[in-house]
């Protein structure tokens, strides 16, 4: 099918993206024409990778023909450097996230960014923008380490510019400085993870890694450092303090390109070194991942709902599904060394699955909030309320969303959430007894999780949309452009399809899980191949036959029920006219919109009961003379962040302190020790020349 | 076409009988209170005034406020049809598992706790905070439970769950005539799970201590607050959902953890509605159990229920332990 093949959609849909860069550029003079320009290449560029991953996705004639290698689908080597890239299922179905998300991140960029053409350099932003897509589908494709990490990076520094487009912010900066450390750190921990596996193996080709060749110490070193560096990425408790803040200072189309994408490349780094060529040898990596997945599940989701700014609950709200990705592949690499492959398959799929739904609900959500911004210029929940009634479609679209995200069904979230629940629950009947245990508890902290993020959605949906405007500004918002509600809209649709059928995504992803059947684990496609490498242990018991999912028949009762339950009231009870009267306080007339409950209100209760996690502090100050008639009152609540207080705070203490020291010592001031430094520097230099030659 | 018989039939009857329990619950509070109480069809009579008053809607809601209702009903009746009536089900296939339950009831209180907060109340507002807060702290102790069920039925399935807790070991079909029923020995290990899931059910039917029904003192309710502003058809559908998911989750204790059914002998459709009578029997038995609870505990400090909670989640953790130590059913 198709007149092309998809390794020249892929060429076309990287020449596309780098256009949109160099017209971007080439237009500046007409940044209006050039912002334009740039969207609608890159759409057409996210156009043309769909097609290409979509190609290799449905290019085998049935699932159950054999797997395929790994790394077989070379797509292309770039000349001269003998860089490859390769596309595999797991490649293609990130290229497949990236690509939708771009499209509908392109059209909702061409009204969003419109009021900045004129103000700011638009079209060097548009071509940055275009860029880090560039670079993101580089890094799902390159079958080459050092492509690998030169896309990488370049990802990490393209993000950084575009999180400080608005760069008179002191908050952006300061966002954008702590996101910029962050990444280097991240990235020197990958180069470091890199350069330790050439240096056993010799080749820095991701086909040729062959990790029985590693010692056992320096494999254990590349496990830690991978870990570290896509924990960064990740935003993986307690590597996260960038995100809550890069995320928020970011535009909107920004974060949902970060939020949406960027963070699954951690996924899929994970899953491609410590799985796919590391072949997950032993069961603490797994340990290792799910303990900081559940971390991150619990921290993320606690601090999402007593956030208050959207934004920033979107970010931590990434976090927690981070949280819930990173257990799917703890579970996996642990089932995979335990020798169980049908839980490792169940739960790298679950992994897989929600990490592609995520892409999109988030993204919607993110783009969402960036409407809500472009059209009241706030993000704080507090200042919003009643958009249901001033933005009518952009309110449906973000309550679709929120219901994805919250887990519910029929969307998408509700699906890999199912199913990551199915993968602990296998591996816990499978597992030895800790392990049990282990994923008992893991089960519980999933069960709060979901519960806690349905609470922060409700809080995001219920303050900010639903009630009476609380500022002027949000009662005289404008309903979202129709190309923002039509790019959220594709988002929402596509989480919403996913739910309606995820076994379609499973056969398409080469996952085959099969959600119909009562007790079918299908698991003899593609991802069989990622544990050939896995000594078997007598560790676990093949799994049980789990629960079958059809989601169809469930949604079509609901809505034949409430369609139904609609219309026998309107029978039984007749012809009965609404009345419309104001909302009952007591009889003392309508209530204004100061007297509706609070964004920190709403979650003040959970605040109060996960104190040990918040150390909430309050302040309430009274003036005037009497009382209990105070002229004004005004009521502080703050919390700490804790991880900042007691682990980063003391270590940017130390490393000051140290450096400090550091510089007294070295910096004397003297002319005749500085001599001496260069002296040694020499004399070291040439020694280490001599012995090296003699070496 | 036979599979949709059996869930056809469990939503007819949650249909029909669910405003009961509430009826029988409020009873033995006032028996117990020495008072005369509300006849058991009340609930019956205040539906069919409620669907023949004029509904009256707040200027600052939306269309949230009047789609809840519907969602509500819809979302507790379906949980209702999930839930398996009869083993005699089990032949023509059981649909559903028992997340599946809680994600479509977790649905419907999406809509409701939104509804709260859609007229702009400070007290709709109040109790959709406390009620998404209450969910969440039960939600662990609802799904480590769930755990501890797939532990003993190998899967999450009602069908697996259904069969093996009937004593038909991990088969989820249907015995010879005859065959045994009842309490298998270990199920006993179920116990703790057992008690668990009472705490859930009270909490999520918002039932004292964990909520009271009979208030509407601002400062304790949660249900009550969120519906403060719902009246004539849209109260009236919240009223039936409300009694229709209690009537699952008591139907869910009922149907794993009561496995009795001196009819299955009988055959054809008289032995078929002897079994969905007996099913109907043990639910109203456990409403009793629930209205004796109500009446023999005062409400809890709202900052108590964590307590609460928790221990229903130890209880389910101590379920699913006995399975993870003593490997019962590996």
């Amino acid at each position: 099918m198709g007149f092309l093949g998809y390794g020249p959609w892929f060429w076309i849909s990287l020449s596309l993206y780098a256009a949109a860069a160099v017209l971007a550029l080439a237009l500046s003079a007409r940044p209006r024409a050039a912002h334009l320009a740039a969207q609608v290449l890159s759409m057409a560029g996210a156009a043309a990778g769909v097609a290409s991953s979509l190609l290799f996705l449905l290019r085998a004639p049935s699932p159950s023909s054999l797997p395929e290698p790994p790394l077989a689908a070379l797509v292309g080597t770039v000349p001269l450097l003998g860089l490859t890239v390769v596309l595999d299922s797991l490649s293609a179905v990130f290229l497949l996230a990236l690509s939708v998300l771009v499209l509908a991140v392109s059209l909702f960029s061409v009204p969003y960014l419109a009021p900045y053409a004129g103000k700011r350099n638009l079209p060097v932003f548009d071509a940055l923008a275009a860029l880090f897509v560039l670079a993101m589908a580089l890094v799902f494709t390159a079958g080459h380490l050092v492509l690998f990490l030169v896309a990488w990076e370049a990802m990490a520094f393209l993000s950084y510019f575009l999180v400080v487009f608005e760069s008179e912010k002191e908050d952006t900066v300061a966002a954008g400085t702590l996101y910029l450390v962050m990444a280097i750190l991240g990235g020197a921990l990958l180069l470091a993870a890199i350069l330790l596996v050439f240096s056993a193996t010799g080749s820095f080709s991701m086909r040729d890694f062959d990790a029985a060749h590693l010692p056992p110490a320096t494999r254990t070193a590349v496990v830690l450092l991978l870990v570290a560096a896509f924990g960064v990425k990740a935003g993986v408790v307690p590597l996260h303090v960038w995100l809550p803040r890069a995320h928020p200072a970011a535009p909107g189309n920004v974060s949902a390109l970060m939020s949406g994408i960027m963070l699954k490349t951690a996924v899929y780094g994970l899953l491609r070194f410590l799985l796919h060529m590391m072949g997950a040898q032993e069961a603490w990596w797994g340990i290792l991942v799910l303990a900081l997945g559940l971390l991150s599940a619990v921290v993320g989701v606690a601090h999402a709902f007593v956030e208050n700014d959207l934004k920033r609950l979107l970010a931590y709200s990434s976090i927690e599904n981070m949280g819930l990705i990173w257990t799917g592949i703890g579970l996996g690499l642990t089932a995979s060394a335990l020798g169980s492959p049908a839980v490792a398959a169940l739960a790298v799929f679950a992994a897989v699955f929600h990490a592609f739904n995520h892409a999109f609900f988030k993204g919607g959500l993110f783009l969402g909030a960036g409407a809500v911004h472009h059209a009241t210029h706030m993000r704080d929940l507090g200042s919003l309320g009643g958009l249901v009634r001033t933005m009518p479609g952009l309110s449906v679209l973000f309550l679709g969303g929120s219901l994805a995200i919250s887990a519910l069904p029929p969307f998408g979230g509700f699906a890999s959430e199912w199913t990551t629940l199915q993968a602990l629950v296998a591996g816990a009947l499978a597992g030895p007894p800790a392990l049990s245990v282990l994923l008992a508890v893991a089960v519980a902290v999933l069960a709060l999780s979901g519960a806690l993020a349905a609470a922060a959605y409700l809080k995001a949906f219920g303050v900010g949309f639903l009630g009476k405007p609380r500022t002027p500004a949000a009662a005289h918002a404008t309903e979202a452009p129709l190309a923002m509600r039509l790019a959220i809209g594709l988002l929402v649709a596509a989480s919403l399809a996913l739910g309606l059928a995820p076994g379609v995504f499973a056969r398409l992803s080469g996952l085959g899980t099969d959600f119909s059947a009562r007790g079918a684990l299908g698991l003899q496609l593609g991802w069989d191949v990622y544990f050939e490498y896995s000594p078997t242990h007598e560790g676990m018991a093949p799994p049980p036959p789990l629960a079958g999912l059809d989601p169809l028949p469930v949604l079509a009762a609901l809505a034949a029920v409430a369609l139904a339950a609609v219309l026998a009231v309107r029978v039984i009870g007749g012809k009965r006219p609404v009345r419309r009267y104001s909302t009952w306080d007591c009889g003392y007339g309508e209530p204004d919109a100061r007297m509706q409950f609070s964004a920190s209100g709403f979650s003040k209760a959970f605040l109060i009961v996960f104190r040990f996690l918040f150390r909430p502090t309050r302040e309430l100050k009274a003036e005037g003379e009497h009382v209990y008639h105070p002229e004004s009152l005004a009521y502080t609540t703050t919390h700490e962040p804790l991880v900042e207080k007691y682990l980063y705070d003391p270590l940017v203490a130390f490393v000051h302190r140290l450096s400090d020291r550091a510089r007294q010592a070295v910096q004397t001031g003297s002319l005749r020790g500085y001599l001496a430094y260069v002296l040694g520097a020499l004399v070291a230099g040439l020694l280490y020349f001599l012995l090296a030659k003699g070496g | 076409m036979r599979a949709l018989l059996h869930p056809a039939l469990a939503a007819l009857l949650a249909l029909l009988l669910s405003p009961l329990p509430t009826g029988l619950i409020r009873k033995v509070k006032a028996l117990v209170q020495k008072r005369r109480g509300a006849p058991l069809l009340q609930l019956y009579r205040d539906l069919r005034k409620l669907l023949r008053k004029d509904p009256v809607v707040s200027t600052t809601s939306s269309w949230v406020l009047r789609a809840a209702p519907a969602v509500v009903f819809a979302t507790s009746l379906v949980a209702c049809s999930l839930v398996p009536v009869t083993v005699r089900a089990l032949p023509d296939g059981v649909p559903g598992d028992l997340f599946l339950f809680f994600f479509v009831l977790a649905l419907g209180r999406f809509f409701l706790v939104l509804s709260g907060m859609d007229a702009g109340s400070s007290f709709g507002g109040m109790g959709s905070s406390r009620e998404a807060l209450i969910s969440a702290l039960v939600e662990p102790a609802a799904f480590t439970g769930i755990l501890a069920i797939a532990a003993y039925a190998r899967s999450t399935s009602f069908a697996a769950a259904l069969a093996a807790l009937n004593g038909l070991g991990g088969d989820p079909l249907l015995p010879q005539a005859g065959a045994p029923t009842g309490w298998a020995p270990s199920a006993l290990f179920l116990l703790p799970v057992f008690l668990a899931f009472v705490l859930v059910l009270v909490a999520e039917t918002s039932r004292i201590p964990v909520d009271d029904p009979a208030t509407h003192l601002e400062l304790t309710m949660v249900h009550e607050a969120m519906i403060l502003e719902d009246s004539g058809r849209h109260l009236a559908l919240l009223e039936y959902g409300a009694a229709l998911k209690q009537w699952a989750l008591l139907g869910l204790l009922a149907s794993l953890f009561l496995p009795f059914d001196p009819f299955l002998g009988v055959a054809g459709a008289a032995g078929l509605a002897l079994s969905v009578a007996f099913f109907a029997a043990k639910v109203l038995l456990l409403s009793l159990l629930v209205g004796v609870l109500e009446a023999a505990t005062v409400k809890l400090r709202f900052f108590s229920v964590p307590n609460l909670a928790a221990l229903a989640f130890v209880l389910a953790l101590v379920g699913f332990l006995q399975y993870a130590v003593t490997g019962i059913g590996r």
